[in-house]
């Protein structure tokens, strides 16, 4: 059922996702080359994107920032796979946000603790 | 009929309808215009091409060549809109006059977290509150009301399931309030009504298209209705196999306490046992064939169907795979336990196929008074067993079974109208066996007494048999002959014994019987 793809700014838990998709991303294929489906099931399971159609611009944009490089593989089921890899900057990238985010995570566990404390 | 293009995607060759190939299309055109300012735009339309054309060939197999607008439609609900596309990416830019501009908390069933289809985990997440406490309410409407069951099936039926990501997320909604909660419900309402207005003002193809999901609101519900009708159909049939395990249970139990004497016997009445199995085969079959190889055969033939009865039951409920070869292999023993039934049947007809019958007249020493009168032995040893043993029915024999497993046999007493004016009494004692040589031994083996003394008849309350001595039908009539016109009377004791002698004295208190033209009567002077 497609008539619901109006997501408002009040639907937060949506866009904390968002935020995280690229490092989500980065960190996919900084495991392990992949290709577009792989890294789709493995957002799709953990329940960060809605669409496929999403992923696409994120890679490029990406590939642009030079954090990533592509290459071409044969496939035996079809046409060649563009498969991503990452790039030094793209490892040290991945690196700072990791790190940003485990600080976010603090900080902001520190405060929701916090208040949840006080309203006790 | 449908024409079709031939198109390359992302290098794959497709067969697309027509109808497909624009609905493809304008998908397309519409995700380049969306695109065209970002870097790369290219790059993204060749990777989603690409990404499509995979999906389209999974979908593709011998049968399915032609790609659909169904295909298309799916395609698309995977791929996204741009708009969708543009909000999960970058909210800034969101672009709110491509939506409804419906909240995002919808009402959707969850299948993530369901026990029958997810309706109250539904309501759970929409109300946030725990799926538990839902189901509870549900449960209780069902058993106090009985209506939950209806309400369930009913929001079965209209609530869509969530199944895509879109979907569970918006099926989480606010933190309830009383004003969220009115506003929602108004919004649910007015947005069922403007959906269904829709269907009813266009045609249901161009809802299809404009939907461009994965189905109109009528497919929705079919699909759901299809669904309850299955999940009831489920219930039917678990519902019959619990009945099948009881029923197959119930009787196995029963019958295998009734073969293997477990109650010892079955008491139909106050006054009659009806004998457990071993004991009455033990009778009926003693001397000449173990109990055991009966009771053997009686559970193939009757046990194994009713094992089945219990299996299938039990498949039915738990929907375990059949146990190859078990039904054949319980046919063909249960075929061998026929036919061993019928050879037994068979053998036991010869344990009784001859008979012998004795004659014996007794004489009266006053054969021409009025009154005959009939009374029990005053010293025979059966008496102490006249009031305080059950008798045991053996077909429509009256029997009673000693403590030392004597078998004493009730003797008939039968009344005729005698050919001329004087009471005649003859002692008729029958037997069978196997041969003529057997019956006519059980006949001898037959303990039976009567005296006469006066007009005075009295008998043996009971045919007696020695200890080790086995029944095969001995019996013994006593015939009485009354002269029209004239009377017998039966003493108390024998009443007592309620022998087994015919209508009217069986069902009359009275004592006193006369012969009339009408055969034996109550006496009408009494």
């Amino acid at each position: 059922m497609y008539y619901i793809c109006s997501m408002n700014t009040e639907n937060q838990n949506a866009q904390m996702r968002k935020g995280v998709i690229e490092l989500c991303i980065l960190a996919i294929i900084a495991q392990q080359d992949a290709y577009a489906s792989d890294i789709i099931i493995k957002l799709k399971e953990a329940r960060l994107i809605v669409v496929e159609g999403t992923l696409y611009p994120l890679l490029t944009r990406l590939k642009n920032d030079s954090l990533t490089v592509y290459r071409w593989e044969e496939s035996k089921s079809g046409p060649p796979r563009k498969y991503h890899q990452i790039t030094e900057s793209g490892r040290k990238a991945l690196a700072e946000l990791k790190a940003d985010w485990h600080e976010l995570i603090t900080s902001v566990d520190k405060i929701i603790g916090d208040t949840t404390n006080n309203s006790k | 009929m449908k024409k079709t293009l031939t198109i390359n995607l992302g290098g794959i060759i497709f067969h697309i309808d027509e109808d497909a190939y624009f609905l493809l299309n304008q998908y397309l055109e519409n995700l380049k215009k969306h695109f065209s300012q970002q870097e790369g735009s290219l790059d993204i339309l060749n990777d989603i091409e690409s990404r499509i054309a995979e999906i389209l060939n999974e979908k593709k197999s011998e049968t399915k060549q032609v790609i659909t607008t169904e295909d298309v439609d799916e395609v698309i609900a995977i791929m996204g809109q741009p708009v969708e596309i543009d909000q999960d990416d970058n909210p800034k830019t969101k672009n709110n006059a491509a939506g409804n501009g419906k909240g995002d908390k919808r009402f959707f069933r969850n299948p993530d977290d369901k026990v029958v289809a997810g309706v109250c985990s539904g309501i759970a997440s929409y109300l946030h509150l725990d799926p538990v406490w839902v189901r509870i309410v549900f449960l209780v409407f069902s058993l106090v009301v009985g209506s939950g069951i209806l309400l369930y099936l009913l929001l079965w039926v209209i609530i869509p399931e969530a199944q895509t990501t879109s979907d569970k997320l918006e099926m989480r909604g606010e933190k309830i309030n009383i004003r969220n909660i009115e506003k929602s419900i108004r919004e649910e309402v007015s947005e069922l009504r403007s959906r269904v207005g829709n269907m009813a003002s266009e045609s249901a193809a161009t809802i299809k298209r404009a939907s461009a999901g994965s189905g109109s609101f009528f497919e929705m519900i079919g699909k759901n209705i299809i669904e309850v009708l299955r999940f009831l159909g489920k219930c039917l049939i678990i519902l019959a196999g619990i009945v099948l395990i009881l029923l197959g249970l119930g009787l196995l139990i029963a019958f295998a306490a009734y073969t293997f004497g477990w109650t010892g016997g079955i008491y139909s009445d106050n006054d009659f046992t009806v004998l457990s199995f071993p004991k009455l085969a033990n009778l009926l079959v003693g001397c000449n064939l173990p109990v055991v190889y009966l009771q053997m055969i009686l559970l193939l033939v009757i046990g194994i169907p009713l094992l089945m009865l219990f299996y299938n039951g039990l498949r039915m409920v738990f929907n375990f795979d059949r146990i190859r070869h078990l039904g054949l292999t319980m046919f063909n023993i249960w075929v061998v336990g026929l036919f061993l039934l019928t050879w037994s049947g068979m053998k036991i007809y010869n344990l009784y196929k001859f008979d012998e019958k004795k004659q014996i007249d007794i004489a009266l020493e006053n054969p021409a008074c009025d009154t005959l009168n009939v009374a029990l032995m005053a010293d025979d040893p059966g008496l102490k067993y006249l009031r305080n043993e059950k008798y045991v029915l053996i077909g429509d024999l009256k029997t009673i079974i000693t403590e030392k497993k004597e078998l004493y046999v009730i003797p008939k007493i039968r009344i005729e109208e005698s050919d001329d004016s004087l009471f005649s009494i003859s002692q008729v004692i029958m037997a069978h066996g196997k041969s003529r040589y057997e019956a006519h031994q059980h006949l001898a083996s037959i303990r039976f007494q009567s005296a006469t003394a006066g007009s005075t008849l009295r008998i043996s309350p009971f045919v007696r048999l020695p200890k080790e001595e086995c029944w095969r039908g001995q019996i013994v009539d006593i015939v009485i002959r009354v002269p029209k016109g004239k009377f017998i009377h039966f003493d108390e004791n024998l009443r007592d014994l309620k022998p087994c002698w015919y209508y009217p004295m069986s069902s009359s208190d009275n004592s006193t019987f006369q012969m009339t033209d009408n055969g034996i009567e109550v006496d009408p002077d009494l």
